[in-house]
């Protein structure tokens, strides 16, 4: 369990559950949870590739990359600034129109 | 001649600027008399001072002949007598002073100006006074340059000039009433109407004088090609040789002519002579001024100044001699003869008192021409000039008398004919006079001018051995005398005409005009008895003689010209047999005349008849020899007919279709041109406009709003992209090794 392929395989298959999750389901919310979860997969590959790709060249050659999992950390708050921005949406469409569902929400229809 | 320096001695001397002025003055004049236009008749007494200030500057050139002395003329600068014109062709304009310039000045500058004294009394009250006298003095400044000029371009100026006024003041009377009309509305010959309007003699003089005046133009233009010059003294000197290369050319004869051309138009000699009777619709000091004593005299003057030129450089010619240029001179004596008898034929029957005058004026004219022509014919010039000079004189003196006299009758009279007046001895006492003196002298009865001036051109005549050309105008003498008596007969003597007594009745009384008309006309009748008197008195006392003064005047003129060439001393002697000879038709002409009207023996009617070859000549002479009716049928219905049926075949039926298919083909390709907009070109536009749409309409249909479909669109298409990735790395053959 220590390639990065295996790695990757995990994070494709969080990422095939988030798709999963938004094609299925029409609760806001868990359209939340699995954009959340298709993040996740992100993060993971940022993780996995900083671990087993390192520099190519120069001094630091062949240490581990930091910068993967510096991304991370901003990806991780986005995400949090993301879902509390999606939260006040879904709490004032609940407040709007009684439901979350987001196959009601279609005034923003083109 | 004297010699050169009892000459300078004896000189009187003027400054040039005296001559300049005598044609400046009325220019001036006519642009104050237009000036004051608003200024009541104050303008009209401008004209008439201007004109009596020019007349005083001629005089000053008379001053030395007067006194037997020499004129000479003292250059003042910046005036000299010759001042540069066009420059590029090296032309000067300058005035002659000379004795023969010097009295042709003062009779057309004192007759002028009696006119124009006679005018203030007879245009009053006419509406267009300001135009009258701004054109009238416009008129005497264009003559005095026509006789000023010492060349042929300034003259030809003066000579359109003078054609301007003359239409201008023919048609004065625009408005065309009927009895401003000469002739009497409804006579016709050969289906011809045979009265005019005003403005239409007007436009009449003015197209029948630039048939003459074209051919004089191309005349001095084609001797400006010879000769490089349009000066008098230049071609007097052969400059270039122009005789001689005109001779070779074989254009000597028709430049002569075409020059006579202009003059044949000018002064009405046949066959241009039609327009003068018809310009009598103009006020009677017009006809006076322009149609007897002055602008007619212009053609005179041309062939004073032109002939004499051909004559001399031909009689100096070694190789060519007077031969190469006597058919220019039998031409122009032989129109002469012929204009003369032709005209007074036409006067015989006249019963429109200013036309007969007219017609008499063409045929003394005729009598002018006659001398000059004769004058190229005989040995001595000098004799022929001085002959149609006296003649021009004394013609333009007692012939203005005759229609200052008339414009009275005319207005006294309320009638143009001479057959409605009658009588009128007792009423116009001083006009009677007036008149009888002037057609006495017009007449050629001794002892007055006319009578000296005829004998004169007639002795010339016979003098040149030309008697055929005597015979003619001694015939022509004896019809004058004929019509002169009628004229006289008719209007003054016998009893007042029905008409005079039906407009007395009505409370028009016949008298005497006021003295500012009668005076001037008995100044006229005046001079005409101190010519003829000078000239008895010359018979006996040789200083007195007229006709040897002239022809000094007239040697001494062509003496400036011709240095080189000796003139015979005047004679002056009166050569009985032409004199006899006139004499004699005079007398039978005056006893028939006598016999008709003045006695009243017998009545013209019966004699004339209602039929018969008298009655068919009485109609050919009241007919104007058809001439008149020919020249209308030829030259104005002819071209109107044409023009009629070229607009009848060609314009409607030619040019008119033309145009109707043009427009139906225009209709035609403008229709094409809207279906191509409609259909291509809108087509065009609305069919992209309609594509747009139609894509948009279907491609609006992806868009559901559905966001589970665009996340599988979405999702379907990245696992489409990573396939073709792989597939593509496949292909290359390189694996992705992963660590």
């Amino acid at each position: 369990m220590n390639s990065l392929a295996d790695f990757v395989i995990v994070s494709a298959m969080l990422f095939g559950i988030g798709i999963y999750g938004l094609v299925t389901k029409r609760n806001a919310l868990r359209l939340l949870f699995a954009v959340e979860i298709m993040i996740n997969a992100a993060n993971l590959n940022f993780i996995a590739f900083g671990q087993y790709l390192p520099f190519a060249t120069g001094a630091q050659a062949s240490a581990p990359n930091a910068l993967g999992q510096t991304f991370v950390l901003f990806s991780i708050a986005l995400a949090a600034a993301e879902a509390a921005v999606i939260l006040a949406i879904v709490v004032v469409a609940y407040r709007l129109h009684h439901d979350v569902d987001v196959s009601e929400l279609k005034s923003l229809e083109g | 001649m004297p010699s050169q320096e009892s000459l300078t001695d004896m000189a009187f001397e003027i400054p040039s600027y005296f001559v300049w002025l005598v044609f400046i003055l009325p220019y001036i004049g006519a642009l104050v008399t237009i000036a004051l236009r608003k200024a009541g008749r104050l303008g009209d007494y401008a004209a008439a001072l201007f004109s009596f200030l020019s007349a005083s500057f001629a005089f000053t050139m008379l001053l030395p002949l007067l006194e037997g002395q020499t004129l000479r003329v003292v250059s003042v600068p910046p005036l000299t007598t010759s001042v540069p014109w066009i420059s590029g062709l090296g032309l000067t304009v300058g005035v002659l002073a000379d004795p023969f310039t010097a009295i042709l000045a003062n009779v057309v500058a004192w007759v002028s100006f009696l006119i124009v004294f006679y005018s203030l009394e007879y245009m009053k009250g006419d509406d267009g006074h300001n135009r009258y006298f701004f054109f009238i003095a416009l008129f005497i400044g264009s003559m005095q340059l026509i006789v000023l000029s010492d060349n042929l371009l300034s003259l030809f100026v003066g000579w359109e000039m003078v054609g301007l006024c003359s239409y201008a003041l023919i048609g004065h009377y625009w408005k065309d009433e009927t009895k401003d009309w000469v002739g009497t509305p409804g006579e016709k010959a050969l289906g011809e109407e045979q009265a005019y309007s005003p403005s239409h003699a007007g436009m009449k003089a003015f197209v029948m004088t630039r048939v003459g005046d074209v051919a004089m133009l191309a005349g001095i233009l084609i001797l400006f090609y010879y000769s490089g010059t349009f000066n008098y003294y230049q071609l007097a000197n052969n400059q270039n040789s122009w005789f001689q290369h005109l001779n070779s050319a074989g254009l000597l004869f028709p430049v002569a002519l075409l020059i006579f051309g202009g003059a044949v138009g000018k002064s009405a000699q046949f066959p241009l002579h039609e327009w003068l009777p018809d310009a009598m619709a103009g006020p009677a000091p017009v006809s006076a001024l322009i149609h007897a004593a002055t602008m007619v005299k212009a053609g005179v003057v041309l062939v004073a100044r032109i002939a004499p030129i051909f004559y001399f450089i031909a009689l100096s010619s070694n190789s060519l001699g007077p031969g190469s240029v006597q058919p220019f001179f039998m031409t122009v004596a032989w129109i002469g003869a012929f204009t003369a008898i032709l005209a007074a034929s036409q006067a015989l029957v006249g019963f429109e008192l200013k036309k007969i005058l007219a017609y008499s004026t063409i045929s003394q004219i005729g009598y002018m021409m006659l001398a000059v022509g004769v004058a190229g014919l005989s040995f001595d010039f000098s004799q022929g000039l001085s002959s149609a000079l006296y003649h021009l004189t004394s013609h333009a003196i007692f012939k203005a008398c005759l229609f200052l006299a008339a414009g009275a009758l005319i207005h006294a009279s309320d009638s143009k004919y001479i057959n409605e007046m009658g009588g009128m001895r007792n009423k116009m006492k001083i006009t009677f006079a007036a008149f009888l003196i002037a057609v006495a002298s017009l007449s050629g009865i001794p002892p007055f001018s006319g009578f000296w001036s005829k004998d004169a051109v007639l002795g010339a005549a016979w003098g040149a051995g030309q008697y055929a050309l005597f015979a003619v105008g001694a015939l022509t003498a004896g019809l004058t005398a004929f019509y002169s008596f009628r004229m006289l007969g008719l209007v003054f003597l016998g009893d007042r005409s029905k008409r005079l007594e039906q407009v007395e009745s009505q409370g028009h009384l016949i008298h005497e005009p006021s003295p500012i008309m009668w005076v001037p006309y008995s100044i006229l009748a005046g001079m005409t008895v101190i010519i003829g008197l000078t000239a008895l008195a010359g018979e006996v006392v040789p200083a007195l003689n007229v006709e040897a003064g002239l022809q000094s005047a007239a040697s001494s003129y062509l003496g400036t010209f011709f240095p080189a060439q000796t003139f015979t001393a005047p004679s002056g002697a009166l050569d009985l047999a032409p004199s006899a000879l006139t004499g004699l038709f005079v007398a039978l002409g005056f006893l028939a005349a006598s016999v008709f009207y003045v006695l009243r023996r017998m009545s013209p009617t019966r004699f004339v008849g209602q039929t018969g070859p008298m009655h068919a000549l009485y109609t050919f002479l009241e007919k104007r020899w058809y001439i008149n009716a020919l020249y209308y049928k030829v030259f104005v219905d002819a071209p109107l007919a044409a023009s009629k049926w070229l607009s009848d075949t060609f314009d409607y039926r030619g040019l008119f279709r033309v145009n109707d298919a043009a427009s139906v083909l225009g209709v035609f390709v403008s229709s094409a041109g809207n279906w191509v907009d409609v259909n291509i070109v809108d087509g065009t536009a609305n069919g992209f406009s309609a594509a747009g749409q139609a894509l948009s309409r279907a491609v609006r249909k992806i868009q559901t709003g559905i966001v589970e479909q665009y996340i599988q669109v979405f999702a379907l298409g990245m696992i489409l992209l990573i396939v073709l990735l792989l597939i593509a790395l496949w292909q290359s053959g390189q694996g992705v090794v992963l660590p």
